[in-house]
């Protein structure tokens, strides 16, 4: 079952959805006919995602929707569960009614600053100290 | 067990049982009370706030507690974090229930612990040393940050001008962006400084206003050296820039020049260039929210998707522009009077 990641936040601006990973200081926006799939989610399976592309947009270029499809599995932003929660997030977005290709652009300035974490110990008193090499 | 609630507890009687001097600054119209118990510790920390003080209020929106140990009987007891995991910009998802908030960077023997309800913050740092150079640039910031969760206001990573003809223009993105040489270049040009690094912003019915933070403009020293080195009379910690940023105290350097608040009239994210002209060019919103909300939420960990709606708000509300920079003339200052002008009579 393919659902939308819990801990993301969007807005739609003009024709571009912006999606945050609050959690990991990674950016996106997302823009095209996809976002008409984020809403539908959560679907069964990737043959049902592909039925209803065609269904919504018979003119859609799958290979288009698959490529960006692949890529918001990778970046987690669509996740494969067994299993769906109670409280699963949906979206419902505007979308335009004719079939545009999609594009996902990854703005990851701020993930790298995020994930360091400097080496420390603690003194006699309890309080960190700074190794010396850092 | 660690508990947030008694550790802040014990900080603030070792305040309140210590407190040597109470000073008052206004921000965004409200006032905020500081209390320290060392006057070296006062002075550190408050210079950057100096054009927002005020004499004493009754009036009390907000009260800091800032310590050292000296001075102190027993000093600071160290908190039991060993089961707990802080991350590298502060944070504790563990410790966060909505009271209180606890910002403690691993390597640094200071931190900051807010009561939502009492709007009370405490900041600690063992010694004076201890303090790194940039926290006195910004102090407190992570505790206004917190204080406006429940307020219709947002900290912004941004400088602020106000133009010529009385509009206020954001000049937002990451650290090295070009938003305190832009900010100060424009200043120094007949424009008014209301922040180079961190403003507040507040929704004020349907508009927005931005309030001067600090008075303390940062320049890095490459920067500083190629295009500044002619303000070297106004640079506070000139014997210090082997290891720090330029420092001028906008305030007491140009008071002429600084302003306390603007109406918002639109955000500007610098771009630096040296193969294409200065610019000022419609920029789509979504990646305007990205510029803005990425940088700040990376120093501001804490309470992000109330931010983040906030932003979301202030994108939505604003006009936004790339500023395209071109490092080797000036003429992106006259891009900019051009611009203003332009606004201006377009009402």
């Amino acid at each position: 079952m393919y659902i939308l990641h819990h801990r993301l936040t969007a807005d739609l601006f003009d024709d571009e959805l912006v999606i945050a990973n609050l959690d990991t200081g990674l950016y996106y926006t997302l823009s095209g006919s996809i976002i008409e799939i984020l809403n539908q989610l959560p679907i069964e399976n990737i043959i049902e995602i592909e039925k209803l592309i065609l269904s919504l947009y018979p003119d859609a270029d799958i290979t288009n929707f698959k490529s960006v499809f692949t890529r918001l599995l990778e970046e987690q932003l669509i996740v494969n569960v067994d299993k769906i929660e109670a409280d699963q997030p949906k979206w419902n977005y505007n979308t335009k009614s004719s079939y545009q290709n999609s594009v996902l652009n990854k703005y990851a300035d701020m993930q790298d600053l995020l994930i360091l974490d400097p080496v420390h110990e603690i003194d006699e008193e309890g309080w960190p100290v700074v190794e010396s090499s850092s | 067990m660690f508990s947030l609630l008694n550790y802040f507890e014990y900080l603030l009687e070792i305040g309140i049982n210590n407190c040597i001097s109470s000073e008052a600054r206004i921000i965004a119209d409200r006032y905020v009370h500081l209390h320290s118990n060392n006057d070296e510790l006062k002075a550190k920390m408050l210079v950057a706030l100096e054009h927002l003080k005020v004499s004493h209020s009754a009036q009390k929106d907000l009260d800091i507690y800032y310590l050292i140990d000296e001075g102190l009987p027993n000093g600071v007891k160290a908190p039991d974090f060993t089961q707990l995991e802080f991350n590298s910009q502060g944070y504790c998802e563990e410790l966060e229930n909505g009271s209180y908030s606890i910002f403690f960077q691993p390597w640094l023997k200071q931190l900051f612990i807010y009561s939502y309800d009492q709007k009370i913050g405490i900041y600690w740092a063992k010694s004076i040393e201890d303090i790194p150079w940039w926290d006195t640039t910004f102090p407190f910031r992570i505790i206004f940050h917190w204080w406006t969760r429940d307020l219709p206001c947002q900290l912004l990573h941004s400088g602020a001008i106000l133009d010529q003809y009385n509009q206020c223009w954001l000049i937002t993105g990451p650290s090295g962006a070009g938003k305190s040489s832009t900010t100060i270049s424009l200043t120094l040009e007949g424009n008014k400084y209301i922040g180079d690094d961190y403003v507040w912003i507040e929704k004020n019915n349907e508009n927005y206003k931005v309030y001067s933070l600090y008075q303390t403009a940062k320049l890095n020293v490459d920067n500083y050296n190629l295009r500044f080195s002619h303000l070297r009379s106004y640079v506070s910690n000139y014997s210090m820039l082997a290891k720090q940023k330029a420092i001028i105290m906008m305030w007491e350097s140009f008071p002429e020049s600084v302003e306390k608040v603007g109406d918002l009239k639109g955000i500007l994210v610098p771009h630096l260039t040296i193969d294409k002209k200065s610019m000022i060019k419609e920029a789509s919103k979504s990646t305007t929210l990205i510029s803005m909300a990425a940088t700040t939420l990376h120093h501001l960990p804490h309470n992000r998707q109330h931010s983040f709606q906030k932003f979301k708000q202030l994108t939505n509300y604003s006009a936004c522009y790339d500023y395209l920079i071109k490092t080797d003339d000036f003429s992106y200052i006259k891009e900019f009077d051009t611009f203003s002008l332009l606004n201006q009579n377009n009402g």
